[in-house]
């Protein structure tokens, strides 16, 4: 359970918009020379940010390293782990992305949190099992220098297929498209029901059919989606 | 059990899941992967990370949303986006809870690595400007980073990368040579706008310049500049 919050909660305006509305504000104050579009850009930081916390919190716990399901997060880590994926998603948006929707944010944030958690593991890795040679020896996957002694090839292959995978998702949009393609009606329904932050008793009730069923529908769904093979039935 | 029974179980556990994230109670994926069949649990956390990939934001409450908007790491990436320090505001923290080291650790360990003892209110000050981003980075000499990596136990070149990332408002920001005046600006509590001209401000650097120390050229003097060595 969680402590409550001592002190009254204080939400700015920006807290009101759309995450659309938002992603404008950020890339308009980062492409900006006025300090007002600064100061608005970073406010819908803070709400973007906070409102995609548990997005890549989630993610990080979610994370198997490539070729090696085995290597994870630990679960005390996970926090540390997702500070450390945040300040890559910054990074990656303040200097590299340029995407305006929602749907090319969230991919890159994504990808981010993905390599965060890769060279998390590397770190600790290395630190937890004092293989020889310096820290320094270990690089980030941004770099394209030398990847270290843990799996070097394997790594690459999978960051590469794993690239290859978030690029061909990155917009919502092709998401769309992609439950649109699924040849199962009450799936595509279950799955853009969801997206609409539907609950599985609500989903039941407007489809005629029993919780359980949705998600059955709504995992069997993801796993399309998730596999890329959406429209092979 | 019959081989249908875990699959259904995955079902439910990623209905429960996904309506959790969509009423905004913040779910945690890890209670879910424990709750599912051992064999299972990397089964799981792909369909909730599949889910989080397609995920609306959740409808947070007000009271959720000011929690999140006060987590340590969210702050931390505001202090960055918003300040002129790059990325440290968000690094340098994290770097010290994994160095399981307080700031006056640091500061004492950095005193001495970078041998001028004595100074350790002074860098005091000058580690919690570049924490909260209100240091200019590009003013702050290789040799505090490479003193930082070696207190930290980190990376010179990851600490220097955090560095020259651009904050939302200002870019790589001023030119060493102004930066005692923007500096003194700041300490005078004055708007940035105002750092620029005024003779006032030409008076007040000329005051800062006869307090300029080694500490001073350590994390003002520029990124190059040969007499920090």
């Amino acid at each position: 359970m969680r402590e409550p919050s001592p002190d009254p909660p204080r939400i700015p305006e920006a807290a009101r918009r759309s995450d659309s509305e938002l992603v404008r504000l950020f890339v308009r104050g980062r492409e900006s020379g006025d300090r007002q579009d600064w100061d608005r850009a970073v406010d819908a930081w803070h709400v973007l940010v906070a409102r995609d916390y548990e997005r890549v919190r989630g993610l990080v716990a979610a994370f198997r390293f490539p070729g090696h399901p085995e290597v994870r997060i630990d679960t005390d880590e996970i926090d540390s782990a997702t500070h450390e994926a945040l300040e890559r998603c910054l990074r990656a948006l303040l200097t590299s992305f340029r995407g305006r929707s929602v749907g090319e944010l969230r991919a890159a944030m994504r990808t981010a949190t993905h390599f965060a958690c890769q060279d998390f593991c590397r770190a600790q890795m290395r630190r937890e099992q004092g293989i020889g040679g310096s820290i320094d020896d270990v690089r980030t996957a941004e770099e394209g220098q030398d990847i270290g002694r843990f799996d070097r090839e394997l790594g690459d292959l999978a960051e590469g297929r794993h690239r290859a995978k978030t690029e061909a998702g990155e917009d919502l949009d092709e998401v769309a498209a992609a439950i649109a393609a699924l040849p199962n009606e009450n799936m595509r329904e279950v799955l853009r029901l969801r997206a609409e932050g539907y609950c599985s008793k609500e989903i039941a009730g407007k489809l005629g059919l029993s919780p359980a069923n949705v998600d059955q529908l709504h995992s069997r769904g993801l796993r399309r989606l998730n596999d890329g093979r959406g429209a092979d039935g | 059990m019959t081989a249908v029974a875990p699959m259904a179980e995955l079902d439910r556990l990623l209905g429960e899941f996904a309506d959790a994230w969509n009423a905004g109670e913040r779910p945690r994926l890890e209670d879910f992967v424990d709750r599912a069949p051992p064999e299972r649990g990397d089964e799981l956390a792909e369909l909730i990370e599949a889910f989080l990939a397609v995920a609306p934001s959740p409808r947070y409450s007000e009271e959720t949303m000011a929690e999140l908007m006060r987590e340590p790491a969210v702050l931390a990436s505001v202090e960055s986006a918003r300040g002129r320090s790059g990325l440290l505001p968000s690094l340098l923290p994290r770097l010290r809870e994994r160095a399981r080291l307080r700031r006056d650790e640091v500061v004492e360990r950095l005193a001495a690595t970078l041998r001028v003892p004595g100074t350790e209110p002074k860098m005091a000050r000058y580690l919690h400007q570049l924490e909260s981003g209100t240091l200019e980075a590009g003013g702050v000499s290789r040799r505090v980073f490479e003193a930082l990596a070696y207190v930290l136990g980190a990376r010179v070149e990851e600490i220097e990368r955090a560095a020259d990332v651009p904050g939302l408002g200002g870019g790589t920001g001023p030119a060493p040579a102004f930066m005692r005046s923007i500096e003194a600006s700041d300490a005078a509590g004055e708007p940035p706008a105002l750092a620029a001209a005024p003779a006032a401000r030409a008076a007040r650097a000329q005051a800062a310049d006869e307090d300029w120390d080694e500490v001073d050229r350590l994390f003002r003097g520029g990124r190059g500049d040969p007499s920090a060595w």
